[in-house]
């Protein structure tokens, strides 16, 4: 497994042909990340990017991961094709400690190219470098392309449920 | 040919149907809680007897946790929502939630419960009922119109203590993963 650690630069690996790289997020891949999401979600959000990189990219970073995947080109140039959030939670929700998949993308013209699985690996050895030895996610039951993907990747269903209430 | 069998409404015995306006107005399941058990805001201060509470109910010493969620709650920039009852002039239970900006893919301004405890002495006395309806109230006011949490299946008490105030499973699944197997 190739990826990058906290604190390292990238560790590279080859698919399809091309070099993909999976690192921690830097403050001027945001730009690329707000993009990607925009062309995912159809919804531009760089507040909300921001406010991510200074959560999960900025603070408390061994426990909360952001990490991209980066695309290199022949000229140096890069492209940021996939990204992955998660952190530690110990305790909450009364669960002992366990990494949470919070966010996963992945450039809808890159995919099929191992590019998800990789930033799931990485994350899963973020997570066990942490000290955990169980990973949870939760997707919606419409989302049809994470459930595939998760599954696919050997998530199995959790034993939490989650509640809801509407506030009106 | 056969006759199909009818399905039969059992008649009302009661008295009549009609809306009585005279009659109390149900209470939610805070109203009654929130007037009978001080709630205030958390501070530094609660963090000792935070930890004293949560050792009596889960027979763990969780120090570094709640050492870990106080300053989110008291320093990090999201908003938190926590909050204390008191009850014979000390802290007898605790709630703690922020607010969201989104994860698991969601967008909307969710409030998110995380932890909640009541001293063992002071149970079914109405302070989770308490602190959680005082917690909505004040969410309410932050114009968050979403809360949610997520719960170990087997902790029945809990989940039914979230069904009575009120909470439904939502449209997520979780999904789990041992590291160790993962090579």
């Amino acid at each position: 497994m190739l990826y990058s650690t906290a604190g390292m630069e990238a560790s590279t690996y080859t698919s399809a042909g091309s070099a993909i790289a999976v690192r921690r997020v830097r403050a001027t891949d945001i730009p690329q990340v707000v993009a990607l999401d925009e062309r995912v979600t159809g919804l531009a959000k760089p507040d909300y990017w921001q406010d991510a990189l200074s959560r999960y990219g900025g603070r408390r970073l061994h426990d909360r991961v952001f990490l991209v995947a980066e695309r290199r080109g022949p000229k140096s140039n890069s492209t940021i094709v996939g990204f992955i959030i998660g952190e530690v939670r110990a305790w909450e929700f009364g669960s002992a400690p366990c990494g949470w998949i919070l966010a996963l993308s992945v450039e809808p013209r890159a995919r099929l190219a191992g590019v998800g699985q990789s930033l799931f690996k990485a994350i899963a050895a973020e997570f066990k470098e942490a000290g955990v030895n169980k990973m949870r996610t939760m997707v919606a039951r419409d989302n049809r392309l994470h459930l595939m993907f998760f599954r696919s990747e050997g998530m199995m269903a959790g034993p939490y449920l989650q509640l809801e209430k509407e506030l009106d | 040919m056969a006759q199909r069998a009818r399905i039969t409404i059992p008649q009302r015995t009661d008295g009549v149907g009609e809306i009585d306006y005279g009659k109390p107005a149900a209470p939610d399941f805070g109203p009654l809680a929130r007037d009978r058990i001080p709630v205030r805001t958390m501070v530094e201060s609660d963090l000792r007897s935070l930890i004293a509470i949560d050792r009596r109910i889960t027979g763990r010493d969780r120090s570094a946790y709640f050492r870990r969620k106080l300053a989110e709650a008291l320093h990090e920039s999201d908003v938190r929502v926590s909050l204390v009852a008191e009850r014979d002039g000390g802290p007898v239970g605790f709630i703690m939630a922020r607010v969201d900006l989104g994860e698991f893919g969601r967008l909307e301004p969710t409030a998110v419960m995380d932890t909640i405890g009541v001293d063992p002495d002071y149970r079914d006395q109405g302070v989770g009922r308490a602190l959680l309806s005082q917690l909505l109230i004040n969410l309410m006011t932050l114009r968050v119109e979403q809360i949610r949490t997520e719960i170990d299946w087997h902790d029945r008490e809990l989940l039914a203590f979230l069904d009575h105030c009120g909470f439904h499973p939502s449209q997520q699944l979780c999904f789990e993963h041992t590291l160790a197997a993962a090579g």
